[in-house]
């Protein structure tokens, strides 16, 4: 395990922002009056899903709340960001262009994107400076950060599936644009356009109810008896996610003085456990807590898992 | 109209001659770096060297796949690797990553195809990458024909379309079920289809499939039906999948797309139903158009569905035949035995069958039957056979 810089760690739970650390938590806003709530737990940046654009939603905003939660992040010394995370196919492309060309003038601070497409819509309205490129699983080297600053682009975040040693490697060398991670709640792991849980009420025959976009579906796997992945199907496809939960106590002061933002993920979470979650970032003395109460439904996902590339290599 | 380009997986040097020889003008086979499909990835840098000569001796084409999402430890040798690509004159590279097109671009003259990896589904990014140098888009399979329809009419870029064999469930590029339940790395060649495993769902706590009969997986592709459409849509080229199968899946998916371009460019297709048969004598799994009408339903999912049985046996390759003797010497791949109906199925000539009389070893001594695979057997057979001919048994 990488030791944790002492000295980072101080500055980083003390929350007194050293030179070396300025870094963003970035928290999902649910609506419009939890701001102040999510200010003073210590969010920087709240993001925001969209009605139309959002996959797995946990709460929606039209462009006009988009432009009015914009305005009050800023009056509150905050920022907000929007989420794109679909696959954007061809007959999507004319609706987000309007939708681009109406949220332009919300002086939005960033937008999360996890499809490259976004790059060249948002380019033809001179945004692409605001995109945050977000794939899950293609920012896997210094390269990709060097392309995405080639691009103009303002940021990228790390996948979701190496190490604490390559993200600090990368890291290092991603100097000139802001680097990011999802370093806390549920990851998903998978992303299909077909409709599987529908498809397989259908072939079975069974009246399910509430399929779209409902949390309350699990997979288990036959060899993993004690593991539930908790499943969502929506009209973009069904995602997959990791049956524990990602926790980076540890693991942020060492990555911080390199990190501009710091998504703390919501879907599947409890109002509580996510507001307790997010305090614990900058207590020590909370983490303690929270940590007693929830532990058994984290882990550190990727960060000491070096991934094989083949069965070969194993 | 646009020649359109058949494009063929290889897992070996056989296969690529094989696919090749039964009608693809194009193979791409994985590199032992930097390719998806670790285990299909066989070829040293002198194997590749052997398959582009082989292609190009026929005016075919070689592609090599070099398609991971690379991470920093990867990127050592690239360059070299690049460049030895680029000296023994490898048709194009099917690449993924930023870093290998940006590398491939400053350092050689290699063609650059965008690998389905990237998950290619608009107009505009085919746009964006045909502006970033890539020659060709290799479009997601979750794409539907009126989707290809509109991308091709935009695009400043080439496209290749899937149209046969296995399918990811996930958009590619965008699953790393693997990784967590096998420490595998999906996308660096070392997927575990654990996607294809058994799982029950739980709605709360409540089971709501019966003994983990919760599947994912899709039925393979077929597109027959839809290969008119892609032709005249201006399609570049159109891709089989499966650079684990074996040869005779190949020699037969292949010949069967290939003899159905060359019946509609001449105007002479037959129904549809003869062409569905060529491939089934090969095939082995259930089969869906996968998205090309749209989302796709229950209809394109496997649950627990027995695969169906190929309708012929490969039973042997031919390696030469004795014009005088009327003798051939057989390479067995599955077992036959005399009195045996057996089918030559050849790149050159319609299709024939005989009767397999007396077997013999090498060394003259006749066999109750031919049972050890790769044994080299002669057989007498009237019907003038040629090497890379294929036999099979008739049931």
């Amino acid at each position: 395990m990488i030791p944790i810089s002492t000295k980072l760690e101080t500055a980083w739970r003390s929350h007194t922002k050293s030179e070396d650390i300025n870094l963003n938590i970035v928290v999902t806003l649910k609506n419009i009056l939890e701001m102040p709530h999510l200010a003073s737990l210590g969010a920087d940046v709240f993001l925001l899903q969209t009605e139309h654009f959002t996959r797995n939603v946990t709460a929606s905003f039209s462009v006009d709340e988009i432009v009015q939660i914009t305005q009050k992040s800023h009056e509150m010394g905050k920022k907000t960001y929007l989420l794109v995370n679909i696959m954007i196919h061809e007959d999507m492309l004319i609706d987000l262009d309007h939708f681009i060309s109406e949220v332009q003038f919300a002086n939005l601070d960033g937008i999360v994107c996890f499809d490259f497409t976004m790059f060249s819509l948002l380019k033809k309205y001179d945004m692409e400076r605001l995109m945050i490129f977000q794939p899950g699983t293609f920012n896997t080297n210094c390269y990709d950060a060097w392309f995405a600053k080639k691009q103009g682009m303002k940021g990228l975040t790390v996948s979701k599936e190496v190490t604490l040693e390559e993200i600090l490697e990368i890291a290092d060398c991603t100097q000139d644009i802001e680097f990011s991670i999802v370093g806390h709640g549920y990851l998903e792991m998978f992303f299909s356009r077909r409709p599987l849980i529908t498809n397989y009420g259908l072939f079975k025959g069974l009246n399910l109810k509430s399929v779209a976009n409902s949390h309350h579906y699990f997979l288990q796997e036959e060899m993993r008896k004690e593991e539930f992945f908790p499943v969502i199907e929506d009209s973009f496809g069904t995602t997959i996610f990791r049956s524990k939960k990602l926790l980076s106590f540890q693991e942020v002061g060492v990555i911080a003085p390199f990190l501009s933002d710091f998504f703390i993920e919501r879907i599947f979470v409890s109002d509580e456990e996510y507001y307790e979650s997010i305090k614990a970032y900058f207590d020590f003395k909370l983490q303690e807590a929270f940590l007693s109460k929830y532990q058994s439904a984290y882990d550190s996902g990727f960060y000491y898992r070096r991934i094989g590339r083949s069965k070969e290599a194993e | 109209m646009m020649k359109v380009e058949l494009l063929a997986p290889a897992g070996d040097l056989e296969k690529v001659k094989f696919a090749l020889l039964y009608g693809a003008d194009a193979v791409y086979i994985g590199g032992q770096e930097f390719s998806l499909r670790a285990r299909a990835s066989k070829f040293s840098l002198e194997a590749i060297k052997e398959a582009v000569e082989f292609a190009h001796s026929i005016n075919k084409k070689i592609y090599v796949t070099t398609n991971i999402v690379f991470h920093n430890d990867d990127v050592d040798m690239l360059d070299d690797y690049l460049l030895s690509l680029d000296k023994m004159k490898v048709d194009a590279i099917i690449c993924s990553s930023p870093v290998i097109i940006d590398r491939a671009k400053s350092l050689t003259n290699l063609e650059i195809h965008l690998s389905t990896q990237v998950s290619v589904t608009n107009s505009s990014l085919t746009n964006f990458w045909a502006d970033q140098g890539i020659k060709r888009v290799v479009l997601a399979r979750e794409c539907s024909i009126d989707e290809i329809r509109e991308i091709k009419r935009k695009a400043r870029a080439d496209l290749e379309v899937f149209i046969h064999g296995g399918m990811c469930v996930s958009y590619s590029g965008k699953c790393t079920l693997s990784n967590y339940m096998t420490d595998r790395d999906a996308n660096r060649g070392g997927c575990a289809h654990s996607c294809r495993w058994k799982y029950n769902l739980y709605d709360d706590h409540h089971l709501v499939s019966e003994d983990y009969d919760f599947q994912m997986s899709s039925k393979d592709l077929e597109t027959l039906r839809y290969i008119k459409d892609l032709m005249d849509i201006g399609v570049a080229s159109l891709k089989i999948e499966g650079r684990m199968k074996s040869i005779h899946y190949i020699a037969t998916v292949v010949n069967a797309y290939r003899e159905f371009i060359d019946d509609y460019e001449a105007d002479a297709l037959k129904d549809i139903s003869y062409y569905e048969a060529e491939i089934r004598k090969a095939e082995n799994r259930l089969t869906s158009y996968g998205f090309m009408e749209g989302i796709t339903s229950v209809k394109q999912q496997l649950y627990n569905m027995r695969s169906e049985v190929p309708t012929k046996e490969f039973v042997g390759i031919v390696l030469s035949y004795d014009d005088e003797l009327k003798e051939a010497i057989i390479e067995q791949r599955n077992y036959f035995q005399p009195g045996d109906k057996l089918e030559i199925f050849s790149p050159k000539k319609p299709t024939e069958t005989f009767t397999s009389g007396p077997i013999f070893d090498e060394g003259g001594l006749e066999l109750d039957a031919a049972r050890h695979p790769l044994q080299k057997i002669k057989i007498h057979c009237e019907t003038q056979l040629s090497p890379y001919d294929i036999l099979r048994k008739v049931f």
